[in-house]
């Protein structure tokens, strides 16, 4: 049963502090979550907010036998796009029809391993965090699901609104994005590997 | 392969959210609480006031009704002359049930209904709006 189950129901009973305490048990990761996807932090609290007091409103119709993160996410996720469309921005490439990415892409194997003197370099978390501004969004929501909040292939497919094999197939080739990105801080491996 | 990409992204500062966060969490709910219970009371209001006049003049329309019946009459004998009432009393009362406007009193006793439901509401929604805006001013 999901931790949260038994505050889940209090919630839904008009408990207040259970409320509370749901928001504060989950805040830093929707937040997480949404300055990584956004690239903004003033954008990442003004969706926070809104997921939040979309998911109180809707908490009534969530099934407590379900795990609450990946509904959050996914509500955050449909946050995040409606902020974005009110603020006109063009950032959300991949709100485009599917089918749009590069041939190359598409017929991309799983990525090659990074190159090890990466792992050596002092500013990797900087060269991380570039990579993934680089990335679209839906890239970016995938790879943090998966690395940052550690969340699984059903639990991201439930935060994507799509099917297992599809975000897996989103995430691979988002790791071979990254990996593209990645290898020029990698100055002395070959590029061609 | 994955374990690589955990690496890298465990090398990725956490970004926690603000203290501030929370509390502005907290307050957007309260707002949208008293949005929420402010249309509760205006709908309530409506059907209130809707429901009261509608009663009234199906109240009207069902003694008008009861009197052109004959139940009114019925309904005072028992009054009047208990006695013989409760002599024969089985006829009485089919008689009595027989000269009841059935339609009109289904109507008023479901506008009955609706007028003090939306009475228990417009209470309810009213003691929770006040308190949530006194706690939160």
């Amino acid at each position: 049963m999901d931790p949260d189950a038994p505050l889940i129901a209090r919630a839904k009973a008009g408990d207040d502090a259970a409320v509370e305490l749901l928001v504060k048990r989950h805040i830093d990761a929707v937040y997480n979550f949404l300055v990584r996807y956004l690239g903004n932090a003033a954008l990442a609290e003004d969706a926070t907010q809104e997921t939040f007091v979309k998911a109180w409103r809707n908490l009534k119709r969530f099934d407590e036998s379900r795990a609450l993160k990946p509904w959050l996410f996914e509500i955050a996720r449909n946050a995040a796009r409606d902020l974005m469309r009110k603020k006109r921005a063009t950032l959300f490439t991949d709100l485009s029809t599917p089918g749009t990415d590069t041939a190359f892409e598409d017929t991309l194997a799983d990525p090659a391993p990074l190159p090890p003197e990466l792992f050596a370099d002092r500013e990797l978390a900087e060269h991380v965090a570039h990579a993934l501004t680089d990335l679209p969004p839906r890239d970016r929501a995938i790879l943090v699901l998966r690395y940052t909040e550690d969340l699984a292939w059903d639990d991201i497919a439930i935060a994507m609104e799509a099917p297992v094999n599809t975000v897996k197939s989103w995430h691979r080739r988002a790791l071979g994005k990254l990996r593209a990105s990645l290898l020029p801080f990698a100055p002395n491996h070959d590029h061609g590997a | 392969m994955g374990r690589e990409y955990e690496w890298l992204f465990g090398a990725l500062p956490q970004n926690s959210a603000p203290a501030y966060l929370c509390e502005r969490v907290f307050g957007a709910m309260t707002r949208e609480r008293i949005r929420i219970l402010r249309m509760r009371l205006v709908f309530s209001s409506c059907t209130g006031v809707l429901s009261l006049g509608g009663f009234i003049v199906a109240g009207k329309a069902l003694v008008a009704a009861m009197s052109a019946s004959g139940f009114l009459t019925y309904a005072s004998l028992a009054l009047t002359d208990s006695s013989a009432v409760l002599g024969s009393s089985h006829s009485f009362l089919l008689s009595l049930l027989e000269s009841l406007p059935g339609p009109e009193v289904v109507f008023s006793l479901a506008l009955l209904a609706v007028f003090i439901q939306s009475l228990r509401v417009l209470v309810v929604s009213g003691i929770a709006w006040a308190w949530r805006t006194e706690r939160f001013a």
